[in-house]
Parts: structure tokens; sequence; C-alpha cells
């Protein structure tokens, strides 16, 4: 496209009432339950991308304190005693010191030296409760002690990202898969809903299909070495061995486990086309579906060298997201209880003005990294088509997954990039007159 | 070559033959192409003339950027936005050259508030809504405030402890109220502007009508797969009917313009003169090219070559004829008449000979004597013996008066003599056999 135009000089700036940016060097933090994401807003990419998952020592720090391990060098490495922990749950923060340090260390020295001369921009997902939002402000501006502040929504982002201010925003993030109608660039709370069915469940659902098929699953720290075995003959590697008291803790053994889990998803799993639940999931008839699925058998290896060729399990296991009544790992969560994606996205429209509905149907955005998972835009189309079968159903998910794992990263940049949003900024003085309630008031 | 001389024959063309017909041949262009660096001669040549498509990438080195103009330099400068009103300095990157700003900062141009009319104590008491209270009230108009009015959003947003549900159409409802009746108190009706009235007029908000019409989208949105399905069948079928009509519209239409008899008006006196009829003759065949599209609806179904025009003319002059003198009301506007008749009822052969009305199955262009149109009932060699036999009756072959009933009678005349004829004939060939068998009988006879 750039072909077409003519190129703009390189000391010339950009018309601003085409671009309507106007760049402050404001910092965007996405923080997540898997990742943290931070970078420079205008960017297209966050600069920094760290796990949220962090290491802690007990009484190794400076005068007996505890000493975190952050960011993927450290939290990978083996230390004796290190327990992997995630300042996360449900999606929202559960251990604030823990994610204060985090974050922190996302963004210096990564990208800054100096937290005070940058804005801030975070964002949260839509069910972040008042009290969580008002650390967050704090933290802000009396840990970071940056000049202004800004809480968005996730899903907002994630819509920005694919260039909307209205739609429905899908994001199967880890911790949970949330459904966010948004309308100008407001979500419309009674249609925001999520369900605990996003990447750690999936993690789980695999790691139960295979406590049942009695599949050893190892991790890559625990192999030296190992030799090719062909399809489904026990491994032949060298495992390492550790020294009594030296081993790596059981949460750390999980944390690495999850990264094969990860791959796993990567590239075998895949989804049902549907729309309707995996033909002889549950009942007997296990041959029709092993009829109808075998065709795509995919051969996985294990870290220590194990494969196996895996044809309809692949789907059974993802099948749990759409269908809950088919997942492996009752009861939690509860299979009769959970709402499905389809259910999700039923409920979300539900109590959305009937006006707004259509243009909401056609502005369906998928993000989140669990989305990544093999067919899952398709059958989100496809159940949405046989869901709603009269107004016009677009689904958009970005084809590039860069773009997809950080939507929400990215539609922050581009917000606080923007001339005509340097007015919603919480300053520090705003903040210290009225004191942290103005996230209520200002980031609505 | 040869094709274009045979035209030129055909067509009798004289003149210049081969040596002009032969276009001289373009020269050809010697292109000389340039042999791109990086190539030898003797490879370029063994390319021939059309050498592949393949880039020949030179090995080069990047051109040094030439700079359009001085650097400028940009630098790192602090600016308030005067949307803010907390004078928050925020910096950003800003070109040296240009006058330093104390311009207004460019996106506070973008801080736009909606006006939400506010209503003093006093007022209030006027804008009372047993369904509301003052809170309500108040709690709504800073929701519109804070929202810009979208009531979307607003409804979304609508909290108000111990209140009722509401509905969009509910809280549009008091707004929309409150906002005209606040109009009205501060400027009479009779004193407003003409936008001021528009403006009043629009804030008349409906809201049994905006709640049917949700309903009503509620309705359609809810349709099954089944549903939309047969609804575009339906959708389909009635545009099919529509356009049909709009086509059968047409066709009656041009069927009642035909059946419109023009009234006649003065005497056929001006046509009796054989010139006055051909001035006639002309001016309907004129009047019919007018009407070309008419006339082909009209003969679409049996779609004749014949052309309508002295078809209709041979009718007008049969009818004037048969009409004779005495018929001076018919006039040449009668063309149409025996057609409506034929529409409107059935005769009988009694009215038909009455009013002189014939059918014809098949008629000829142009104007021709009826004498003429006697057809030959008998084919072949009885033809002529018939003509023989009329001769001998000194019946002339041609009708001093050809009427249709005498032209009938001659016809079945003709017939008659040829039927006899061919009896005559037979009786005879049978007579002549049975001589001669009765001969062979009678020498058989002779023998024995
Ligand atoms: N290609 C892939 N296919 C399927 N799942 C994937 C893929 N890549 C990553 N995941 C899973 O996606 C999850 C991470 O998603 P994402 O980065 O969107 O979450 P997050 O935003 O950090 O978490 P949350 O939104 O729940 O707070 C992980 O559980 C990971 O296992
Ligand atoms: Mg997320």
């Amino acid at each position: 496209m750039s072909g077409l135009q003519p190129v703009l000089p390189s000391n010339q700036a950009p018309s601003t009432f085409e671009y309507g940016g106007d760049e402050i060097s404001a910092i965007v933090l996405d923080p997540g339950t898997a990742w943290i994401r931070a970078g420079f807003a205008g960017e297209d990419t966050p600069k920094s991308v760290i796990p949220s998952d962090y290491g802690i020592l007990e009484e190794a720090g400076e005068n007996g304190g505890k000493k975190y391990f952050i960011g993927d060098n450290d939290v990978h490495s083996i230390r004796p005693g290190m327990e992997v922990k995630n300042p996360m749950s449900d999606g929202i923060v559960a251990d604030w010191e823990a994610a204060t340090t985090l974050w922190r260390e996302a963004i210096t020295p990564r990208l800054t030296a100096a937290l005070s001369e940058h804005p801030l921009l975070m964002t949260e997902p839509s069910w972040n409760p008042p009290k969580n939002r008002e650390k967050t402000i704090e933290i802000a501006f009396e840990d970071y002690d940056v000049p202004a502040f800004y809480l968005a929504k996730a899903g907002v982002c994630a819509g920005f990202a694919s260039g909307k201010s209205t739609g429905l925003v899908i994001d199967v993030g880890a911790s949970n898969i949330s459904v966010t109608p948004i309308h100008d660039g407001l979500v419309l709370r009674k249609g925001c809903v999520r369900s605990p069915l996003g990447g750690e469940f999936l993690s789980n659902q695999i790691r139960a299909y295979f406590e049942s098929a009695n599949i050893p699953l190892s991790a890559h720290y625990q192999v030296l070495s190992k030799t090719a075995v062909e399809v489904g003959k026990p491994a032949e590697a060298t495992y390492r061995t550790f020294a009594p008291g030296e081993e790596p803790t059981e949460s750390y053994k999980r944390f690495q486990e999850e990264r094969v889990l990860t791959e796993f998803k990567e590239c075998t799993a895949q989804v049902w086309v549907g729309p309707g639940p995996l033909p002889g999931n549950n009942n007997p008839p296990l041959e029709a579906a092993h009829a109808i699925l075998s065709p795509g058998g995919r051969t996985f290896e294990f870290p220590d060298g194990y494969n196996l060729v895996f044809n309809s399990e692949r789907f059974r296991i993802t099948e749990g997201i759409f269908h809950p009544p088919s997942m492996l790992t009752a009861p939690n969560p509860d299979p009769h209880t959970t709402p499905g994606l389809n259910q999700l996205i039923a409920n979300a429209m539900k109590d959305i003005d009937v006006e707004l509905r259509q243009m909401i149907l056609n502005n369906i955005v998928i993000t989140g990294a669990g989305s990544l998972l093999y067919g899952f835009t398709d059958r989100v189309n496809a159940e949405i088509a046989a869901a709603f079968p009269a107004p016009r159903v677009r689904v958009m998910a970005a084809g590039n997954s860069v773009e997809r794992r950080y939507a929400s990263w990215l539609g922050g940049s581009i917000l606080a990039s923007l001339g005509a949003f340097h007015q919603l900024w919480v300053s520090k003085k705003e903040y210290e007159e009225h004191g942290p309630n103005i996230v209520e008031k200002r980031c609505k | 070559m040869s094709g274009f001389q045979d035209v030129r024959d055909v067509m009798e063309l004289s003149g210049p033959t081969d040596a002009t017909a032969r276009v001289p041949i373009a020269k050809k262009q010697k292109t000389v192409e340039r042999r791109p660096d990086g190539i030898t001669r003797e490879l370029f040549a063994l390319l021939g003339e059309n050498p592949p498509p393949v880039a020949i990438v030179e090995s080069k080195f990047k051109e040094k950027p030439r700079w359009m103009g001085k650097v400028n330099p940009w630098v790192w400068k602090p600016f308030e936005n005067p949307a803010r009103s907390d004078g928050l300095v925020l910096r950003h990157w800003e070109r040296k050259s240009e006058p330093s700003q104390d311009l207004e900062y460019q996106f506070g141009k973008f801080n736009v508030k909606v006006d939400v009319p506010a209503y003093t104590d006093g007022e209030y008491e006027v804008l009372k809504d047993p369904d509301w209270t003052r809170e309500e009230t108040d709690y709504l108009f800073n929701l519109c405030r804070e929202y810009d009015l979208r009531f979307v959003i607003i409804w979304d947003r609508y909290e108000f402890p111990a209140g009722k549900s509401r509905s969009v159409e509910d809280i549009k409802a008091r707004y929309y109220s409150i906002c005209r009746n606040l109009m009205e108190l501060r400027t009479p009706l009779n004193q407003m502007t003409p936008e001021e009235t528009q403006i009043f007029n629009l804030l008349n908000f409906d809201k049994e009508r905006e709640t049917a019409r949700k309903n009503m989208a509620e309705v359609l949105f809810a349709r099954t797969p089944e549903q939309v399905k047969e609804e575009e069948m339906l959708l389909v079928e009635l545009g099919r009917i529509t356009k049909n009509q709009a086509k059968n519209l047409e066709e009656r239409k041009e069927l009642f313009n035909r059946l419109e008899v023009p009234t006649s008006q003065g005497s056929i006196a001006a046509y009796t003169g054989s010139q006055g009829l051909a001035h006639l003759r002309e001016m309907m065949v004129n009047s019919n090219d007018k009407n070309k599209k008419r006339k082909s609806i009209a003969l679409g179904s049996n779609n004749s070559n014949n052309t309508d025009g002295p078809q209709q003319s041979f009718a007008v002059a049969t009818s004037a004829e048969r009409l004779g003198p005495g018929g001076g009301g018919g006039g040449p506007s009668q063309k149409d008449t025996p057609q409506p008749k034929k529409q409107v009822r059935k005769l009988t052969p009694e009215e038909e000979l009455e009013f002189g009305v014939t059918y014809h199955d098949k008629l000829t262009s142009g104007v021709k004597f009826r004498s003429a149109m006697v057809t030959a009932t008998v084919k072949g060699g009885t033809a002529q013996k018939v003509q023989a036999a009329l001769a001998q009756l000194d019946i002339s072959p041609r009708l001093a008066m050809p009427t249709t009933r005498t032209v009938q009678k001659f016809e079945q005349l003709q017939t008659s003599v040829g039927v006899l004829l061919d009896a005559r004939k037979a009786n005879d060939k049978i007579d002549n056999e049975q001589r001669v068998l009765k001969a062979q009988i009678e020498a058989a006879k002779e023998d024995t």
C-alpha cells in the first residue's frame, strides 16, 4: 500500500488529522494470567513480554526476605526449593505484592529506567471489582509514581485492535473465556459473561486424558538426552537425577509440564467443526466419531522422545469448551452449571438492546492466545451462524498469531497514542485531590 | 486477400485491384535492445529476440540517500491540553522549526459535550411525573450528561438504588418529555423561532410506538432458520408476482386502448375517390407505425408476418364496399369495428349475413379482386376438363358479379362439375373393361 502513496519524506511529520496520533511516550501494560505484556504506546507489539508465573525462594533475599525470580530466564532455571506461583486468580490480581513486583519488572529496566516520566495505561478484565481497580491506581501513583494513569477494559482494547468500537469480543485467555459486548468504546456491563474454560482448563483436560490413557508426561528439564523411538514404544532417554533435597519443587515441575501441554495445544489439539457437539463423544458409538475424525491423526513427541499418534482424542480434549458435558475433568469445573462458549454468547446477547444486536453480531472479534487452537474460529463461526440464523454474522480473528496474542495490549497502545485520548488520563494531581475512587468516575 | 476480392466482385466494384488491396507491411522496426550490464554479448545473442523474463540482478551498493532538504530537528516538548482542568503537563515530540506553541492544543477541539438541559427546583414542579422521583430524575440526568445521551449505555449502567427496573424506552420517554416541557416552559410555543419549533417537535417521543417497534424487531430477530428460509422463498415469489403484475397491467391497458373506438366525425366524402382512399390508407399506416408497440403486443400471439396496415385497410375497403353508399354513418373510423363485435358477442349466421360480416382464414397482403380469389377446388387434369365443360355450358370462367355468395356458388358448381366429370370418367373405364371382358368371354365360348 505504501507503494501507491507518495512516501513521506523523513523530515516531514504526518498530518495529524489523517492519523490522529500524538505520542507522549506512554507505557501500556496488559497483565494477564499467562503473560504480562508491556511496551510503548504507538508501537505494534509489546517490547517486553514476561510470564506471569514467577519463582520465589523464601529467606533467600537480602536480610533473609523473599527473593523473586521473574522473567523467562529466571523462572525456568532449576533451583532447589523454588516455588513457582502466579499472582492472578480468575483473571484478576490475588497477590498484590507479587503483582506489583512483576509489573514493575516488566517495565523497568526492560523499557525505561524512570517510571515517573511516562504515563501508564493498564488493561483490566471487565469483571475486575472496584476494590481491585482502586488498588491498581494506588500502586500506579504511590509505588510507581507515574505522572498519569488510565485503566482500560481489555475487551474494549481488543476491539480497538481490530478497528471496532462496537462489537462482541471473545477473549480466550489462560484463566477464562470471556465474552464482552462493547458499544462506542464502552463495555455493556449487562452482557459481560465468562467461563473458566480457558487455557488452564484445556491443560487440565489434556492432563486428565493422559492420566486416563496412561500416557507419561515428561518435562524438558527432566531429560538430559533422548534417542528416537518408534511410535508407542517406551522412551529411551537419560533423565536428570537430583541429589536428595536438591529436587525442584512440585510447582516447578507442574509449571514445566505446562509448557509441554501448551506445545500439545499448539500442534496436536483440534476443535471439532460443529455446529453441534462432537458426535459419539459421551455415548458408545465412538467408532462413528473415529470414522469421521481419524484421517487427521497427528503425532506428538514428548520431551523424552516417547511419541504417539492422536486421533479423535485431539477433538475430545477441546470439546468441553463448547459443550461442557463432554469435559474430562469433572467435577471441577462442574460440567452442568458451567456455560460453554455457545451458551456464553447466547447469554451475552440476551441482555443487549435489540437494535444493537444486529450490529454487534456483525462485528465479532476473537482474541486471546487460547483461540489459536486449530479450528477454533471455524467452530465459533458455525455455532454463531446456527444460533442466530437471521442476522448477518461476521466473525473476525486476526490471522496473525502475534496480533491475536497481544490484541488487548495493541488496542491499549492505539488508545494511549491518540491525541484526543490525552484528556482522559487521571493525573497525579487529580488522584491526590479525589483519591483512588476517581478511577470509578474516569475509567468507565 | 482473395475473399476481399470476391466481395469486390460481388459488389461489382471496379477499380483498384491487387496492387492497392495489399496493405503495405509496416517496416519492421529494428529495435536495438539494450544489452543489460552484467551479461556478455555472446550470451545475449543466444537469447534471441525474446529474452526470457529473468531479472538480472546486478550487485551494486545501495545508493546513498539524498536528503531533500535540511534535517529538521525535533524537540521533546511539554504541552498542556485545554480540555483538562488540572493542568497536567505531558510531553511529545514537536518540530523545532514550528513557531513555539502558545497555540491551542490541536486535539483540544475534540472535547465536545452534549448539551443536556438542567432544571431548577421551581421548574421541576411542572415536570413532575408520578412514576419518577426527583432523585431518580436527577440520577438519570447525570447519567445522560456522563454518557452523552447514549441511551443504550445509560440503560446498561442504570442502577438507581431501590428504583424500578426501567427499559430504554422508559428512560428515553422521561428524558425527552422533560426536555420538551422545559423548552415550552421557557419559551411559550407561539414565541419560538422556526428552528426552535423544529427541535421542539423532534423531542416528541412516542413510547408506545417505539416499544411496539422494538417488540417487532425482537420477533424478527428470533426467527428460526426454517422461518428465514421460508421468508426468503416468499420474498422471491412476491417479487415474481409484482413483476408479472406490472406486465399484466400494461397489457390490459393496451387492450383497453385498442378497444376504445375513436368517435367518428366528418363525412366520408373526402375518401370516396381513389385519391382519397390512398390518402386514407397513408394516414392509417402512419398511425399504426406510431403504435408499433401496441401492435406487437396485440399480434404477439398469432405473430403473423403480415404487417398490420394493409390488412386493416383491406378490411376497411371491404366494409366500405359492403356498406355501400347507404352506410354513410360509418366513415373511415370504422376500421376497428369488426373486431370489437367479435369480442363482444357471437353473431348468429343470420346476423352475419345481415351485417355482411365475413371471416377469412387466410388473406394475403395487398388489394385484390374477389373474382381472382376463387379457389380452384379441383386439381390436375380435371381442372381443364371442368373449364371446358363450363365453356360448353356457356358459363364464363370469370364471374360478372363476384359477391361472396356468387363466388361460393361458383366454387360449388366447379366442384360438382369436377365430381361429375370424374364419375363419368370412371364409368367409361368400367364400361370399357366390361366390354373387353365380355369380348374375351365371347372368344372363349367360340373356342370351346
Ligand atoms: N497455539 C495455541 N493454541 C492453543 N492454546 C494456546 C496456544 N498458544 C497459547 N495457548 C494458551 O493460551 C493461554 C494464554 O493465553 P493469553 O496469553 O491470551 O492469556 P492471558 O491474557 O495471559 O490470560 P487471561 O486473559 O486469562 O488473564 C495459555 O493457557 C496457553 O496455554
Ligand atoms: Mg487476556
